[in-house]
């Protein structure tokens, strides 16, 4: 037992060492959870850095399985949106969108109220969205008034990056219409939210998301509108710079999120999106000296 | 016990001799620069940079933290730490070497210094002897200033063909800081 005793000389002997230590390190925010600020349809925890803003544009072809005949949805036309997203704080986006399938307008606020830190504190990123969409599109028989038109939609996501390859997304959705899509339909609507990211290698990554109904009966035909479907999409993400491509295959209709969420029968259709950041902050050129 | 006072005189001399050839960094700021025909990128790190030198060794001693790199570009911060310098794994960069000759650290004055030694950047060893000036003012504090050069390439930090983002063969690094003797 007395030979694991420690001497004070020993500790004398240790104790310049052990100041040479610089101090600990202080837990830092997680960066990079997801490769951007959507997944393919629906939002990540990310918001553009403080004073960026980011342009993004997605396209959505028809369906796969039309075949050769119509090139697979391509020669079907796309839909088309388009969004612009500016992080106003550290912490806040605000942005605008527009998208062709159903001529609606939206704005969203996201905000992160949590975030991960490593290696130790905040064990979970958490991000609050929302959204309200105005449709221009005619139809007469739901739309009378202007409030009609509106719908609003409310995300809570739970973020977390498990590893430098793999991150997992949950949350709820619930989407509120003035106006239902016919009159026994609801108003309101929830979804439980889920999405991954897998870093393939440093600029690839595999995406997947999905959005379950939570209403009584939903996947059955006796529920309160036609049977639901779970609109899921896979996709895989490729980075060159400052634009990030994502390619992939959704089940969903439509392209805003209202309309990705209601998908009332399965599709398959081809896509893509596209998005650039760019700095609005300025700033000094570092390091540069005359 | 006057014996013993002495002693304990002599040591405590003896120790803050020792103490006061050891000068620490109490303000380092290193940036990069890298100069592509189509995009210039530049970054500086105030607050993650650790160094000392020991005159009684000659040692030199620098710890860099990756995260501590502050672009004007977001983004580009993002893809610095994430897919070129994967500061996750390797979070700092290090430099230990030593003086090829010794400073007169306490007579004020401008000298020229070089040190080598192993500069390890993305878990990548090489041997390099860099270079500065040591400026010894009268406070008895060093200002040390200078720049060399890294090839991404020599330190594995791989850039694609592909990317969009121009990033020179060759980023110019600059450090300037204030030693001050350590108590």
């Amino acid at each position: 037992m007395d030979r694991y005793r420690i001497s004070p000389i020993t500790l004398l002997g240790i104790a310049p060492l052990l100041l040479a230590q610089p101090p600990e390190e202080k837990p830092e925010p997680v960066i990079a959870t997801f490769k951007g600020t959507r997944l393919y349809n629906f939002h990540t925890s990310e918001t553009p850095a403080h004073r960026h803003l980011e342009f993004r544009v997605a396209h959505r072809f028809g369906d796969l399985r039309q075949g050769y005949a119509n090139f697979f949805g391509i020669d079907a036309g796309a839909t088309v949106r388009i969004s612009l997203g500016y992080g106003v704080l550290p912490w806040a986006e605000i942005g605008l969108e527009r998208t062709g399938a159903g001529k609606w307008w939206n704005g969203y606020t996201k905000l992160r109220l949590l975030r991960q830190t490593a290696p130790r504190g905040m064990p979970i990123s958490l991000t609050y969205i929302g959204m309200a969409f105005l449709t221009e599109a005619t139809d007469p028989l739901r739309y009378r008034v202007l409030s009609d038109r509106w719908e609003y939609l409310h995300q809570l996501l739970i973020a977390r990056k498990f590893s430098r390859r793999f991150s997992v997304l949950m949350g709820a959705a619930w989407l509120h219409q003035n106006m239902s899509l016919t009159p026994q339909a609801l108003n309101d609507w929830l979804w439980a939210l889920g999405g991954l990211r897998f870093k393939l290698f440093s600029r690839v990554t595999l995406i997947a998301e999905g959005a379950l109904p939570l209403w009584k009966n939903a996947l059955s035909s006796s529920a309160p509108f036609p049977n639901y479907h779970i609109p899921w999409s896979i996709g895989t993400e490729i980075e060159t710079g400052g634009h990030v491509f994502q390619l992939g295959l959704t089940s969903a209709a439509g392209l805003s999120e209202n309309q990705v969420l209601l998908t009332d029968r399965p599709l398959l259709r081809l896509g893509f999106n596209i998005s650039r950041i760019f700095s609005l902050q300025g700033g000094p050129t570092y390091g540069k000296r005359e | 016990m006057v014996k013993e006072n002495k002693i304990s005189c002599w040591l405590f001399f003896l120790l803050t001799l020792l103490k006061a050839q050891r000068y620490e960094a109490d303000s380092l700021i290193i940036s990069f620069y890298s100069d592509a025909p189509l995009e210039k990128i530049s970054a500086e790190n105030q607050t993650g940079c650790y160094s000392y030198v020991d005159f009684r060794t000659d040692s030199v001693y620098v710890r860099v933290k990756i995260r501590g790199f502050s672009f004007p570009n977001k983004l580009m911060e993002e893809h610095f730490n994430e897919n070129y310098l994967e500061s996750d794994q390797y979070p700092f960069a290090y430099f230990q070497g030593k003086l090829i000759a010794p400073i007169p650290y306490t007579q004020p004055g401008t000298y020229a210094v070089s040190a080598q030694g192993v500069l390890l950047i993305h878990g990548v060893r090489r041997d390099r002897v860099l270079s500065g000036v040591y400026e010894v003012r009268s406070d008895g504090t060093l200002f040390l200033t200078g720049k060399f050069l890294v090839k991404p390439a020599d330190h594995k930090i791989t850039i694609p063909k592909l990317l969009w983002e121009k990033i020179a063969e060759e980023v110019e690094v600059s450090f300037r800081g204030r030693y001050i003797p350590k108590k």
